[in-house]
């Protein structure tokens, strides 16, 4: 499947654009996340006396001629965020709207491209099934990325997508060196919050998008219908039901998916998990350049 | 309700087919959706089931099948058609003694079927032809099919309610007739009961509050020699738990017992250890304030067992006299025929009377003149010629005739070819040859007599009957032929007492409406009926016939020549009536004949009902357009 992703006018907007973590992180040698610790960038830090071992190269000689004693200069220490991109590719993020999948992976575009930007490593695995698929291994660089860009426009949605085992089992996981984006619908039975908590485990920085289409958000439906759930394997799944639409059931539909999203939120909220619910008929700006500048995630 | 175009109901058809189009239809439509997640979700948020959930959920159908049912009954025309102006009616008036129970006011359910009648002639002022039938134990017409207001309301204020049971079938068959000549006619019945199934016939009950205490029956029976009395009571339309009945014999209060009458039921009440042998009447009363009064007593006069006097002239009176006291009609005062010699001494026996029995028999002895109040019985008379001049009446009960010894013949029946009905009523179950004789007297002249039987061509046994008087002459002495030791013995007294004896009427007890005959005893010439509503009516003609209409006690009152006699019955009110409960089932069907001269259709008044259907029909289009846009939206 031939997906359009980002556009050039798009790109030029991201450029103007940086990601933030949200906390110091241990990460990788020579990125532009500060850290808590010192490190040997050109930004001063901080001013220590000299003890013996240090290198005599850092000592400020003007401190010496004021105070004749020997400090040396501390600098900021600036490291590499390893940004995991997880993005669902159940058929559920496709089947009903092809919208979803297309917004899916414009965000996981645009996400990526501010990560190579800030000349982070990046890395895209698609969820499929119990595993989650690396695309193109890391992604270092814009021509990787563009690279990357393009596998990622063929990427097609189908079968079922456990989130929990695919992101448990992933290999390469790190720890405290990074941001973790899953996009999903999360409409599904399996446990993702324990992947998150997984995550949360592997002091990883998350956060978790959710795509719906305006059909999952305000479903227009009546009479008696038989639903077909996109994942189902077979007519009998259970997942399949007969129900008649009243204005009684929409409305409980209604407060259901409300319920879902509110739970997902305080579950976010609980473990400092950044959250976004999004309507995939909104414009992608909306999501970047609002919800996730205001949150602080990108400047 | 009725419907002017049936037909329109075949709409309902298309129920089938809306029941066709909900079974076709896609139940459920197919649709993919991305995930089920939130529908499975959604499932906790639906409220809890209410009971007729069921009734929600079929709501739209239950709507749409009333609409076809509306829109078909539409189709039909309906209208009510009220009855006030049919062109003709026939009025049953219910004549029975049901129908005389009296309400608080001392109104009968007669009078005011009468009132509600003139009422409708009132209403209807000529404009119509009325019938009315009158529906006593036998149906009649009061007015045929008349228009005169005046007229009609005569005949029926005159009309009489009687204490019978009603002639209903045949008031119906009347009804039927004019029906015929006009099939739209109206047939409206007074009654005082409810039917199960009155067909085309408009019942109006005049029933009210009224109920009835009464007595069913009444009877007698000997028990070891003496008299006990059973009656049968039943209360209805009331349950009463203590019910007074007072009994009497011949006028005196023998006991009073109180009985419970519930649920309608016949109840008895028994009254023993009378140490009665014998009486003249015997009632019961019952006292209750109920609203029908004329079954609250009942009269017996029957403890007499109908006993005729009966005076016996003879020497050897055994015979006789046992005989008559096996059959059980008579009481037998015996007379010796000829003087006794007791003890060196002649004793002369009394005179016969020659009145006041209502049985004679004279066996070996002539009497002098003949007993004109009663029957006489001559058996083997002495041969006695009168002597001109001696003053002795010539009552030509025997002519000469000599005493003759018979041979071994045997009797037959005198006369030819057909048998008379006297013969066949005193030899009834007797046969003429197997009766022998000896001895005979040839009776030479007996004129005016039927030879019944004849021994070689002489009469052996006569009857006449003179002024009433039934005579039979035996010319042979039953101890001269082996007729008591015969079968025929106790047959031919039997047969005789019948012959001679009869009961001025033949029951004590009688329902009202019946046919009573009344027999006169010999002699009588005048006979005087006081009827129990104190009436009286005479009769010189015997037997006489009456219909007894009025319930209570009837006095007969006979004057044979040289004694009054009185005999008296009981007219109660029959039992079918005394039920104030019964329902009287299911009404013989009338059949209008259509008759294309006369158009029905236009002789009632008709109220369309359409605005209404079409009223409500629209109203449940809108309920069912809002429920299915609630539905859809």
């Amino acid at each position: 499947m031939k997906n359009q992703i980002i556009n050039d006018e798009f790109i030029s907007r991201l450029e103007t654009m940086t990601l933030h973590m949200q906390s110091p992180m241990q990460g990788y040698f020579g990125g532009n996340h500060r850290t808590n610790k010192y490190g040997s960038t050109v930004e001063f830090a901080d001013f220590r006396e000299y003890m013996l071992g240090d290198d005599i190269r850092r000592i400020d000689w003007n401190l010496y001629s004021r105070f004749e004693k020997y400090f040396i200069k501390l600098f900021v220490d600036e490291r590499q965020m390893h940004l995991q991109l997880f993005l669902d590719c159940s058929a559920s993020m496709h089947k009903g709207n092809s919208n979803k999948s297309i917004y899916a992976l414009k965000t996981i575009a645009a996400i990526g491209f501010l990560s190579v930007q800030n000349m982070d490593k990046t890395s895209v695995r698609l969820i499929k099934g119990d595993f989650a698929d690396d695309l193109c291994g890391l992604i270092t660089g814009k021509e990787s990325f563009y690279r990357a860009m393009s596998l990622l426009e063929d990427s097609d949605f189908h079968g079922t997508a456990n989130i929990e085992n695919a992101i448990i089992n992933c290999p390469g996981m790190g720890s405290n060196d990074g941001l973790t984006v899953i996009v999903s619908d999360f409409l599904t039975e399996s446990n993702w919050k324990k992947a998150v908590d997984y995550l949360l485990y592997k002091n990883r920085q998350i956060m978790l998008i959710q795509v719906l289409s305006p059909e999952e958000i305000n479903p227009a439906f009546s009479g008696r219908m038989h639903f077909k759930d996109s994942e189902a394997s077979d007519p009998l799944d259970e997942r399949n039901m007969k129900m008649k639409i009243t204005r009684s059931n929409l409305t409980a539909y209604k407060q259901a998916l409300a319920d879902y999203i509110a739970d997902i939120k305080i579950f976010c909220t609980k473990r400092g998990v950044l959250f976004f619910s999004v309507n995939c008929d909104d414009p992608i700006e909306k999501l970047i350049f609002g919800d996730l500048y205001e949150m602080g995630t990108i400047r | 309700m009725k419907l002017g175009l049936p037909l329109g109901l075949l709409g309902l058809l298309a129920i089938a087919i809306l029941l066709l189009i909900y079974i076709l239809k896609p139940k459920y439509q197919e649709q993919s959706v991305s995930s089920t997640y939130v529908w499975r979700l959604s499932l906790k948020y639906k409220k809890a089931k209410l009971p007729f959930q069921w009734l929600k959920s079929s709501l739209l159908l239950i709507l749409q099948l009333t609409i076809l049912i509306m829109i078909s009954a539409s189709l039909a025309r309906p209208f009510i058609v009220l009855d006030s102006k049919s062109s003709e009616k026939i009025i049953i008036l219910e004549a029975s003694a049901s129908m005389l129970a009296e309400d608080a006011g001392g109104t009968t359910r007669f009078d005011r079927a009468v009132n509600e009648i003139i009422k409708l002639c009132d209403q209807i002022d000529g404009k119509e032809r009325i019938t009315v039938i009158l529906a006593d134990d036998s149906a009649k017409y009061l007015v045929r099919r008349e228009s005169s207001t005046g007229f009609i309301k005569q005949h029926v204020l005159s009309s009489v309610c009687a204490f019978v049971a009603p002639d209903l079938d045949g008031a119906i068959n009347l009804a039927q007739s004019v029906l015929n000549e006009n099939p739209s006619s109206e047939i409206v019945l007074y009654t005082a009961r409810k039917y199960n199934d009155s067909g085309n016939i408009i019942v109006k009950n005049m029933a009210a509050s009224e109920w009835n205490a009464a007595i069913l029956n009444f009877s007698s029976e000997r028990v070891n020699g003496y008299f006990n009395f059973t009656a049968n009571i039943a209360v209805y339309g009331k349950n009463i738990d203590k019910l007074a009945v007072a009994f009497y014999i011949d006028g005196l209060l023998i006991d009073t017992s109180f009985i419970t009458c519930k649920d309608e039921k016949a109840t008895s009440v028994v009254f023993r250890h009378t140490k009665k042998v014998s009486y003249s009447n015997a009632h019961i009363i019952l006292e209750a304030n109920d609203s029908f009064l004329y079954d609250n007593s009942f009269y017996l006069f029957d403890g007499d067992a109908d006993k005729f006097k009966v005076q016996l002239v003879s020497d050897t009176p055994y015979l006789l006299r046992t005989i008559l006291n096996v059959i059980g009609k008579t009481k037998i005062d015996e007379i010796r025929a000829t003087p006794e010699d007791i003890g060196g001494v002649t004793v002369y026996p009394p005179d016969p009377k020659y009145s006041g029995y209502d049985l004679y028999i004279f066996h070996g002895y002539t009497p002098l003149i003949l007993p004109n109040d009663g029957a006489v019985w001559i058996i083997a008379p002495q041969i006695h010629t009168v002597i001109e001049g001696s003053g002795e009446t010539d009552n030509h009960l025997v002519f000469g005739g000599e005493d003759f010894v018979s041979s071994d013949s045997t009797l037959s029946a005198a006369g030819e070819g057909t048998l008379s009905d006297t013969y066949l009523q005193i030899m009834d179950e007797i046969s003429a040859t197997d009766i022998t004789i000896s001895r005979y007297v040839a009776l030479e002249s007996y004129g005016g007599y039927e030879r019944l039987l004849n021994y070689d061509n002489h009469p052996v046994l006569l009857t006449k009957t003179d002024n009433g008087v039934k005579i039979i002459v035996f010319a042979f002495d039953y101890h001269d032929s082996n007729l008591p030791i015969t079968i025929f013995w106790p047959a031919l007294i039997n047969n005789l007492s019948n012959y001679s004896l009869r009961n001025t009427t033949m029951n004590h007890i009688y329902d009202a409406g019946s046919k009573v005959e009344l027999n006169a005893r010999p002699g009588t010439t005048h006979m005087k009926l006081n009827t129990a509503d104190e009436q009286s009516q005479q009769f010189t003609q015997f037997p006489a016939s009456i219909n007894v209409e009025y319930p209570g006690i009837y006095t007969v009152e006979q004057t044979p020549e040289n004694y009054a006699k009185t005999d008296n019955f009981f007219v109660r009110v029959p039992e079918s009536e005394s039920n104030f409960g019964r329902n009287g089932g299911t009404l013989k069907q009338v059949f209008a004949i259509s008759n294309p001269s006369i158009d029905s259709t236009l002789d009632n008044e008709t109220y369309d009902i359409m605005i209404y259907l079409v009223a409500a029909l629209a109203l449940i289009l809108a309920i069912e357009w809002g429920v299915q846009y609630r539905e859809q939206y």
